[in-house]
């Protein structure tokens, strides 16, 4: 069943918002952070206004009411991800959930020459905590590079960087590329020479749904806020023998079982990582989200997001002046279309765009390797997702080639 | 910190309000007025310009304009590190110096338009000031101008990077 564009977009409230200058709003800055429906925000209210306490502590209804919702939403988010409750720690977004494999997996199984695989791809949270790790223990890190002609990984510089390696740590789709990296093959062959394998899911998990369980990483790093769920809550997903690894990185309250002047005893299993008090809102806003979400099938998603992508890179090709980085006509793109104007620099473009209703990504993305390897400082990204339309593409490109006429 | 103003005619006067468009901005306390500069008087041509644009797509034209016009241009080689205004989305970099007569000089280069062009009107504003009022200039005018985007407290926002980077060096040359 096709699916109700309409009807998705009455869900987001936002949508029918109109800017300062009476333009209407065209959100193209998915790949950032995705809009919320209005159930998210609901649930998120009715825990305020209803049933706000602190979870895992007290005896009290509304402390009861507050475990059962954190939990329920635990349940309701590895159900979507295909996992064990147990299976998964909340942080404050991938990042988080990177750092905390850093500091709470390598630094604890890993040892001075040991190798790390990374991609020049990367987004600089799976770039930096690995860099840190390298200087505290130095362990060698190793960067994957990208064929820049065809914006996919070198998979046979891969397979030569793999050699010796403990660990792998690859994105599963570009933020900056929208390029979907075959992560199946990459986790085959990184645990064919014994490496556990990280995969960074910001970008793939609103785009196609993640079963963990199947997909085999041992690691999966996850952002609620790019797939309708609220900002500051996030997870790791850890498969049971790798968490069993594991050891503390944050420390404090709830993370621990005794605690005396002599030392403390810490907690087992995922509850080990959750210190302070908890994500509670914004974990019962994320059950929302992928409630929400599982009404769809995310293939029909993934297909409309990418018809827009791809129609949006192919009307862009024929400005004059404007490059678009990556192909998202390749299979499994995201709906991310990076671009840039050779002679309008991309932080003016912003502007100018902006004008006409349209919030695009400027800047680096958090991935200057990539920059690099690009040759640019820095890029435009139109990004797609759910409720956009092709009408809000073609005004899109219409406003874009207007700027680029009149602006050089 | 608060940014002072240029000239203050009332000393006495204790609450001023910032919330004004044009240059000159009226507050009364106690009973007395007082009357305020938002930004030099040489300026006021130039938001004028601004303020008389069609639309928001003729001020970033005119802006571009002004890009092209900088009256202190920085040589790429002075692109330097230490010269560079940290910003997200744009490559800036301002370079300040007290000149023989001890006035307040700067110059400044950036990749993106917008934000050279508000370099070389706020070059016109600053330049043969004092650093003192340098360090107590408010970036008003560009709001006058129209330039909303270019004032909101973003991390990546390389024209209000770039100006507390002015009046942070003006006092410390102060």
């Amino acid at each position: 069943m096709a699916l109700d564009i309409q009807s998705i977009r009455a869900d987001f409230p936002i949508l029918g918002r109109v800017l300062p200058n009476g333009k209407k709003l065209v959100y193209f800055d998915n790949a950032a952070t995705s809009q919320k429906p209005k159930c998210v925000i609901e649930a998120m209210t009715q825990y305020y206004e209803q049933y706000n306490s602190n979870a895992h502590r007290a005896n009290h209804t509304l402390a009861d009411e507050a475990t059962a919702a954190l939990e329920n939403a635990r349940l309701s988010i590895s159900r979507y991800f295909g996992t064990s409750p147990a299976n998964l720690i909340y942080t404050s977004g991938a990042t988080e959930a990177i750092n905390l494999a850093a500091y709470g997996w390598a630094r604890y199984n890993l040892e001075r020459d040991d190798v790390i695989v990374v991609t020049e791809m990367e987004h600089h949270a799976d770039i930096v905590p690995w860099q840190e790790m390298s200087k505290e223990k130095g362990i060698e890190l190793r960067y994957v590079p990208i064929d820049t002609k065809t914006f996919t990984l070198d998979m046979d510089a891969f397979e030569v960087a793999l050699e010796g390696a403990k660990l792998v740590c690859v994105v599963h789709t570009s933020n900056v590329l929208g390029v979907r990296n075959p992560v199946e093959d990459i986790i085959e062959k990184s645990h064919a020479v014994g490496a556990r394998v990280l995969i960074d899911c910001a970008q793939g998990a609103p785009h196609e749904r993640i079963f963990f369980d199947n997909l085999g990483a041992d690691f999966v790093a996850i952002s609620a806020h790019k797939m309708a769920g609220p900002t500051g809550i996030g997870c790791l997903l850890v498969k049971s023998e790798a968490m069993e690894q594991m050891g503390p990185f944050m420390t404090g309250g709830s993370m621990i079982r005794r605690v005396t002047t002599e030392g403390s005893v810490f907690q087992e299993g995922h509850a080990m990582f959750e210190t302070g008090t908890p994500r509670i809102a914004e974990a019962i806003g994320w059950g929302a989200a992928v409630e929400w979400l599982s009404q769809f099938d995310m293939r029909e998603v993934h297909s409309h997001i990418q018809d827009i992508a791809s129609w949006t890179a192919d009307q862009m090709l024929e400005i004059p002046g404007i490059r678009v980085f990556g192909d998202p006509s390749l299979p499994g793109s995201s709906g991310a279309v990076s671009f840039l104007h050779d002679s309008i620099q991309s932080q003016d473009l912003a502007f100018l765009l902006d004008e006409g209703g349209f919030a695009v990504r400027t800047g680096h993305h958090c991935a200057q390797p990539l920059m690099d390897a690009l040759g640019v400082p820095s890029t435009n990204r139109a990004s797609f997702w759910i409720y956009n339309t092709l009408d809000e593409a073609q005004a899109f490109v219409s406003h874009l080639r207007y700027v680029c006429e009149r602006f050089t | 910190m608060r940014p002072k103003h240029l000239s203050l005619i009332c000393d006495m006067c204790v609450s001023v309000s910032l919330e004004c468009d044009g240059q000159i901005e009226e507050s009364q306390s106690g009973g007395a007025i007082m009357t305020e500069r938002q930004w030099p008087e040489h300026l006021d041509a130039v938001v004028e310009e601004f303020q008389g644009c069609f639309d928001a797509m003729e001020r970033y034209e005119l802006l571009f304009e002004y890009a092209k016009k900088n009256p202190s241009p920085l040589s790429e080689d002075e692109w330097t590190d230490a010269n560079q205004v940290q910003g997200c989305q744009s490559r800036a970099h301002v370079v300040c110096s007290i000149d023989q007569n001890g006035h307040f000089q700067m110059r400044g280069g950036a990749d993106a338009q917008i934000v050279q062009g508000l370099i070389s009107i706020t070059a016109m504003a600053v330049n043969g000031m004092s650093s003192t009022e340098v360090s107590n200039l408010s970036p008003k005018y560009v709001e006058a101008m129209g330039i909303r985007n270019s004032l909101t407290p973003s991390r990546a926002n390389g024209f209000l990077n770039m100006f507390e980077r002015i009046r942070s060096e003006a006092e410390k040359l102060g």
